[in-house]
Order: C-alpha cells, then structure tokens, then sequence
C-alpha cells in the first residue's frame, strides 16, 4: 500500500450545539429537529437515518418547539415567532409574530386543519392553517402564568395546557376550561420551596393526560373527573419530555438524567383486560439532559444538550437484525465541513458564523469573521466563495510565501444569491452554484471577476434542492445530487444535460469524478458503493461486480455515512474515502472480500511475510487508527491530511451535567 | 426591744433543747391557732404585702406588740412553707401572745379599706400602663405613615413636569392602541421611558437620551424567559456537577482506566492547577520557607 506522512490536524474547534426540539412526519418517515443555534435538520428515518436537508437560521430565534401540519413544517421559538419552512429550497419561507411574548409550544391538531401557540402571556392562540400561509382565528382564555406545554386532543375538540404548579384543558369551541391543580405540599406535609413546573402534557384519546413536570414525576390525570390516577416518581431532576407512539400503548419520557424511560399501557395480570401504564425500560444513551424525545413506533429517538441524535431500536418490535435493529448515535452532520485545497495545502474550516483559513505544514492561521450564518463554502487554489442565508460572496486568494492575503470581487452577478452548494471546476475557471429546482448556475472567472454563463436544468424538473455537486477533473462534466436521490450529469462543453444515473433507493453521501476514467464514484446512505461510467452511460464492470459479490456484513453495519470521496494521483485504482470512525482506501485490482474473511486484515498482513500477502489481501484497506474524523484527503505529495474532533473536547464543552451517585466513586 | 428579742431567742433556744415528742405535741396545738390565724390573715390582706397598716397606727406603738405582729405574720409565710425553725419559736411566741396580748381586741387584721386601695391603685396603675403603651404605638403608627408618604413624593416626579409632558403620552397612546394588551406592560415602558427622557432633559444629570425604537422590548422578554429556563435547570437549587467530573467518573469505571481528566489534559485542569499554584505561593511566603 505504501507510507503516507499524516497531517494530523485537531485545531478545528467544531461545537455542535444542543437539540431542543424533535417532530416526526409519519407519512413521509421524516424527523425534524431544532437544534439550540437555529437550525433545522430533516433526517430521513427509511435511509438509515441520513441528514437529508440542513436549514439554518439564527440563534435569536431561540427555537422551542416544532410541528408538522401534513408536509409542512413549523417551529416556534421565545422571540414570540412562528417560521414555517420551504423545505424544497432549505430555508425559511416566512415569520409570523404571534403578538404574546416568547412563544413555548407549538402544535397540530390531527386533522391538519389548526396550530396552537402556547404564549408567555398565559394565552393559547389558534391559528388556521391555509394553502399558503397561517392566519390567526382566536385566543383561548387567557391565564395567569405562562403556558409552557400543549397537547391536542385526537378528536381536535380540547387542548389541554401545562404551566406553573396547574394544568388546564380548554375546550377549543367554546373556549371554557378546567383545572387540575397540583398539590402545593408533597407528601410529607411540607410546602415546596418552588412552583412545579409541567414541562410536557399528553392527551390521550380516551381522556387520560400524562404530565411530565419538574418534580421528576411522571403523572397520569382522568379529564373527565379530573383527579388524579397515578403518579410515578421516575428521577430525582426534572422530567422534561414525553411522547405518546401513534397507537398509543407506549409512551417514551426523557430526564435531565439523560435517561429515557418507557411506559408501557399493559395489563398487570396476563389476560386480564384492565390496563395501566407500567414503567418498563430505561435506557442510559446520553449524558447530559435530554430535552427531546420521540416515540417511532419501533425505536425512541431522543436529543438532547449533550448533542447527539440517539436512536434506540425496540427490540420486542423488530423482526430480524439488520439496519432497523442498530442503536445509532449520530454525532457529526453528514456533509462536509471542511475544504482543502490539495496544491497549496490550505484548508478552511467552516464555523457557523465564520471561516478559518489555514495553511498546512506550518501552524499560521488567517480567520475571517463573518457576521451571518455561513451556509457553504469552498475554496480552490485561488478563489474562497462561500454563501450565506442572504448573500454570495467570492474572494481571491493570493498566496505568496508566507502572507495570504484576501480580495473581494465585487459585482457579482445577481443571480448568484445565497446558495446550498458551491462547487470550482479543477482548473478555477469556472464556478458553478446550485439554485433551487436542482438547477445550476455556471459562471465564469477570470482576472476581471466573475461572468454568468448560463444555468443547467435537469431534465426531470424536480423541486428539491441539490446536496452534491462534483466536477470532473478535464472540465468536461459536472454531476449533481438531490434529495430526491436523482444525480444528474451535466456536460459542460455543451451546457446541456447528458444524462441521469438510475435512482438508487438511498441518497448519495459522497461522490467524486475519476481524474483519468471519469467514472463517477457514489457511496449511498445505507453504505452501497456504486460506480458509473459518465461516457458510457452505464454502471461500471467493478460496479457491476460488487453488486453481484455482496459489500462484507461489517462494511454494511457502520452506523455512519461516508462524506467525502477523493482519489490518489499516481495511483489511478485507488479510492480514498473515510467516516467518522475509519478511512479506507480501495483497491479496485484488488478481489473483493468473501464473508467469511477478515475484514480487517491490514494489521494480519503486515506481520505476514511478503509472499503470503497477496493471498490474503482484499480490496477494503482500513485503518482505524484516527478517531472522530471530520475530514481525511490525500495531497498532491502523497501526504495525508486528517482532520480529527475528538469527543472528549465536546464534551468538555457543553453544559453542566447532573451529579450522579454512582457506587465506588 | 432588743432585750426582749433576745429573750424570745434564748427561750427559743431553751425550746430546742426540749423532748422531740413535747415538742411535737405542743407544735401541733400551736400550728392549729395559727392556721386559723393564717386563715384570717389571708383572708383579710394577701399575705405578701407587709405595709404599713392603719391599725398600728391608729393603736398606741406598743413595741412588743408591734415586733409580735411583725413576726407572726412573717412567721405566717414560714409556717406556711414548713420551716422546722419557726415551729420552735413559735412555741415561745404563741405562748407570749396569749400572756401579752390578752388585751388586744383579736387576731391582726389587715383592714378592708387598705387592701382595697392597694388593689384599686394597681388596678389604676394597670390601666395608666397601658394607656401610655397604646399612645406610644400610636406615634410609632404615625411617624412610619408621614415617612412612607415623604418617600413616595420623593419617588414620583413633581406635579410641574407631569403637567409640562401631559400632551406627548397621549399621542403614544394612538399608536400603540392598534397592538394587543398584552404589549400594555411595554406600553408603561415606553412612557415612562418618555417621561424619564423629558425629566433628564431638565434634570440634566447623568442621564443619557435613548430612542424607544432602539430599544426592543420584545428582547427583554425572550432574555427573561431564557433565563426562567437556565434558572429551572441550572439555578441554584439544582445538583449539576462538572464536565470534568462527568469524564473522570466515566474513565475510572469504564474499560480503559486512567487517571482523571485533569491530569491528562491539560486544558481542562488549566484552572486548578492555576489555583494550587496561587495557594502553593501564598503559603510559602506565609511560612517564609523560603528565606527571602
């Protein structure tokens, strides 16, 4: 295989930032979440859970919550702001103020027709819900205190609203109420210090409301009486999130703890009918608080402060093992973050409100701050673009020894506004955009600026927006990938498109165009590799042969997407490619490796004499000696560069945790 | 009178030295008279008060029989206590009494009239007390009322500026009409902003002026809420732990174990170490280990 000098880089200071909201779309399989900085990510439950869409926003709009009305999605944060989302083109399609203060919850009814806004105020708003935006109907009684939780009724007729120390369910007709108060005193007679709060309320169909609340009990009420059925005291923090599953029969409750406990509405005597809610299990995945839970059905998903997407399968509701069945623990987003520049050997970090330039070989730096929130950016020998939620910018690099200096072009064309993807041609003379429809602008750049060309639309029309764009390395072809799992091949000598590979039921997680065959290299979601031959218009005989042999049972079981895809000059068999945990170079004149063989054979091989190895070896070569990969790419001079985060400096990072008692400590 | 008292002591003494059963027997007739003299006494006066009485005055001063008096109604207290002594002595005394005070008209009374003044004027004295008390509450009342009502003029602005900038709130009032109540509190704000502003123009203090449009109330809002929510799970009451604390744990119970994360990264022990060498100083130059 050879020896590579490894560029170890770990000054990338990448802090993900806590989730706070989660929302499922059953029809779909989508899971929204919002995390604390504004963002909107859309996972795909049915692709392995792939971040499919990222929609940025701003950390003022202090998200809070988030509601799917059929395929639309709202969230409502505490600058008193309802944002509903253009998810085709990620980004915000408007605001609405909701005119009563910091807005706490927010939520659908099941019909789709209404949203109710819990307000600061103590009002419950409704909202009608039309084509094309929402229009606010009435208030609900207002109350003394603020409405921190909502829950709708199936039926659509009654809300109920937890707030300070009292639940209240208002009926959404007439407006008229009832009250289920909390005891001011526990058990022991004493009055509490503090007002409970009741972080989150479920109404179930047949009249019975869950409470979660800040005394860490987990409460059952009967509306109709409105006493009291059951309490369970299940932590000694607070207990701040509940999900009901769809059928009603179990219920996920997330703790500051960071464990997620499930209820279960069983019968306690094997064939007796009468049922109650049961504790069953309590799973232990995250450390820090959890502020969001859902309950899927077949697994619970849950986020919290500490960042990370856990997804637990049920294990009583899967059949057989496979990718459903894998506890998956999603800490990094599926995209790319940073870009490398492989002549120069620059690298740009991209942070959420800036960039950071840096030079390889030396430990100089040369940051730019930005004031808004970076969607994209990328940098070739001489140009920097990145993009923003408003505008585009362009810059040119000019590297002389030791001084890096940065211009702005200015007068750019005006349809180059805020972009998803960014993408240079290997000889920088063009630069191409993507837009929304899946179209691609193609402009021009040379020492005046930059010339809009034209734009190359693909032939099947589709709305959504690109995730991917490559271009070939003689600047002849360009292919785009979408979250409609459609990639399009562009020729660019004709400006017109040549063709579209057959959609593969995952979406495309890295992809890159061979410098010398011009085969373009896809790897997909659930870890399939596929290779097609952009002038021939089909797939490739490796490709071909690897669907036929099978990818090894450990390739297929990693639990995270590959994001970027690179090749090695003087050695054209070779494809680089890493994930969060492993890189991995190819070997395409390699065989493929059986089931039955060692797949990770590298360290075997190496105490093998020479002869021997060539028996053994196999084309999969992985190492996995760097951990927490953001980014691995192979130099002109052979050398490797790594970008590693390491999880432990995250950790040390985020919000005071609970102080746990554990035995022998 | 101190010859007699002496007598009276000596025969006590001679008392003392007699039989315990005579004793006992001559006790218990002579306790008999004075408990029906105690009977009197107490009904007559209460038995603590030993003033002067009209009865002695008005009789002529007769010593002996004055000091008896005194005696026994002293000896009355005793007696009704059980002193062992005055048992003795009473023997003698009883026995005086009979041969001495024969002329008197019968036992001491305390008179009616002068036990019904005394009570009177404590009665009186019991009133006038409280009287006094009632007036004193009542200053204290009035001067805690006239200091609230000096504070509060001093909080509100004078009746000249509110009369200047009456006009300007209430074209505030038209545009602030058209958004909901519950922006009333931000309303208040605004005006009291106004007022504020149009006070430190003629205050001229250290007042800076300040747009209302600048200042975006709704701002205050969302950071009091934000911080209801840090509060509730981070506030004071709320067990939180470190993340350094969180990392040690797990790397002493987990499958490698190692030391805790202060020691092995160096930024995150940054502070501590910082704060031991602080103290390593200190205690150094307290100590003067090292001569300087």
């Amino acid at each position: 295989m050879g020896e590579f000098n490894v560029h170890r880089v770990r000054f990338f200071d990448y802090m993900p930032s806590a989730i706070r909201a989660l929302a499922f779309q059953p029809q779909r399989e989508r899971i929204a979440v919002a995390r604390t900085d504004g963002t909107v990510e859309i996972f795909n439950r049915a692709d392995c859970f792939f971040q499919e869409k990222v929609i940025p926003g701003r950390q003022q709009a202090a998200t809070e919550a988030l509601a799917w009305v059929g395929d639309r999605l709202f969230s409502a944060g505490l600058n008193g702001e309802i944002i509903e989302y253009d998810l085709d083109n990620n980004k915000t399609k408007y605001t609405i103020d909701a005119y009563g203060g910091p807005i706490w919850s927010i939520t659908s009814n099941k019909q789709g027709t209404h949203l109710a806004v819990g307000c600061e105020d103590g009002t419950v708003k409704l909202f009608e819900v039309h084509e094309d935006r929402i229009q606010f109907e009435r208030n609900l009684a207002k109350q003394k205190g603020r409405i921190i939780s909502l829950s709708w009724h199936p039926s659509g007729s009654k809300i109920v609203a937890g707030m300070m120390d009292v639940i209240h369910i208002f009926d959404t007709e007439t407006g008229k109420l009832r009250a289920l108060a909390f005891p001011s005193y526990d058990l022991l007679g004493t009055s509490r210090s503090q007002e409970c709060v009741v972080w989150s309320v479920v109404y179930l169909s047949d009249g019975t409301i869950i409470s979660g609340d800040s005394a860490g009990k987990v409460k059952m009420w009967d509306s109709r009486t409105g006493t009291l059925i059951k309490s369970h005291q299940v932590t000694k923090w607070d207990v701040l999130t509940l999900s009901v599953s769809q059928d009603e029969t179990s219920l996920a409750v997330g703790t500051s703890e960071g464990h997620v406990v499930q209820f279960q509405f069983l019968s306690m005597v094997l064939g007796q009918e009468d049922k109650e809610w049961v504790r069953t299990r309590t799973f232990k995945n995250h450390t820090h608080d959890v502020r969001a839970v859902l309950e899927v059905n077949t697994a619970i998903v849950s986020g919290g402060m500490d960042t990370q997407f856990v997804v637990r399968p049920l294990l009583d509701k899967i059949d057989e093992r496979g990718q459903a069945s894998a506890l998956r623990n999603i800490q990094f987003p599926h995209r790319r973050l940073v870009s490398c520049a492989r002549k120069a050997g620059l690298l740009l970090f991209q942070y959420p409100g800036h960039l950071e330039l840096w030079r390889l070989g030396e430990s100089e730096g040369n940051g730019e701050r930005k004031r808004e929130n970076t969607t994209l950016s990328i940098k070739r020998k001489r140009w920097i673009a990145y993009s923003t939620v408003a505008s585009f910018r362009l810059y040119r690099l000019h590297c002389e020894n030791n001084n890096v200096s940065i211009i702005k072009v200015s007068k750019l064309p005006k349809v180059l506004s805020s972009a998803n993807q960014i993408c240079f041609s290997s000889d920088s003379s063009h630069l191409f955009v993507a837009s929304t429809c899946s179209s691609v602008h193609v402009a021009i750049l040379n020492q005046s600026g930059c010339k809009f060309v034209c734009t190359l639309k693909p032939k099947s029309g589709s709305g959504q927006a690109i995730n991917l764009l490559a271009a070939s390395e003689d600047g002849k072809w360009l292919a785009s990938a979408n979250s409609d799992h459609e990639v399009q091949i562009y020729n660019l000598n004709k400006m017109k498109p040549h063709c579209t590979v057959p959609v593969h039921s995952s979406g495309v997680s890295a992809m890159a165009i061979h410098p010398t065959t011009n085969n373009l290299f896809m790897v997909h979601a659930d870890q399939q590799l596929t290779e097609y031959s952009v002038e021939k218009k089909q797939y490739t005989d490796w490709s071909r042969q690897v669907q036929r042999h099978g990818l090894h049972s450990l390739w297929l079981e990693r639990d995270t997407p590959v994001t970027n895809v690179t090749f090695n000059p003087k050695n054209p068999a070779h494809i680089v490619l890493h994930d969060m945990y492993m890189f991995c170079i190819i070997d395409q004149t390699l065989p493929l490796p059986d089931q039955r063989s060692q797949f990770y054979n590298q360290l075997t091989l190496r105490s093998m004499p020479e002869k021997e190895r060539k028996k053994h070896s196999h084309a999969f070569k992985m190492c996995k000696i760097f951990k927490e990969l953001l980014f691995v790419e192979l130099m002109e001079d052979q050398s490797l560069v790594v970008v590693e985060r390491p999880l432990m400096d995250i950790t040390a990072q985020l919000p005071a945790p609970v102080r746990q008692k554990k035995f022998a400590t | 009178m101190s010859t007699v008292r002496q007598k009276t002591e000596e025969q006590s003494q001679q008392g003392q030295e007699k039989s315990s059963a005579d004793q006992a027997g001559l006790i218990m007739c002579e306790y008999e008279r004075s408990e029906q003299r105690t009977a009197e006494s107490t009904a007559e006066s209460p038995p603590t008060l030993i003033g002067p009485d009209m009865d002695s005055m008005e009789r002529p001063a007769n010593p002996i029989h004055h000091i008896l008096k005194h005696k026994t109604t002293s000896n009355m207290a005793k007696l009704q206590r059980g002193d062992p002594q005055l048992k003795s002595e009473k023997q003698v005394k009883f026995g005086r009494e009979i041969s001495e005070s024969s002329e008197d008209e019968g036992p001491e009374e305390v008179a009616f009239e002068e036990s019904k003044s005394v009570a009177l004027k404590s009665a009186e004295e019991a009133l006038r007390a409280r009287r006094r008390e009632k007036e004193l509450l009542k200053e204290k009342r009035r001067k805690k009322q006239l200091f609230f009502q000096e504070q509060k003029k001093k909080s509100l602005l004078s009746e000249a500026l509110l009369e200047e900038f009456d006009t300007v709130p209430q074209k505030k009032k038209k545009l602030s009409v058209e958004k909901e109540e519950s922006k009333n509190e931000e309303k208040e704000e605004n005006m009291q902003e106004i007022k504020s502003q149009k006070a430190s123009r003629s205050l001229q203090g250290n007042c800076s002026v300040m747009r209302v449009k600048d200042k975006a109330a709704d701002e205050s809002l969302q950071q009091s809420a934000m911080d209801f929510i840090r509060s509730r799970l981070y506030g004071p009451g709320k067990d939180r732990t470190t993340n350094a604390e969180l990392l040690s744990l797990e790397k002493k119970r987990g499958a490698n174990q190692g030391a805790a994360v202060q020691f092995v990264n160096k930024k995150l022990g940054a502070e501590q170490k910082a704060k031991a060498e602080k103290c390593n100083k200190r205690f150094i130059r307290k100590q003067k280990l090292i001569p300087s």
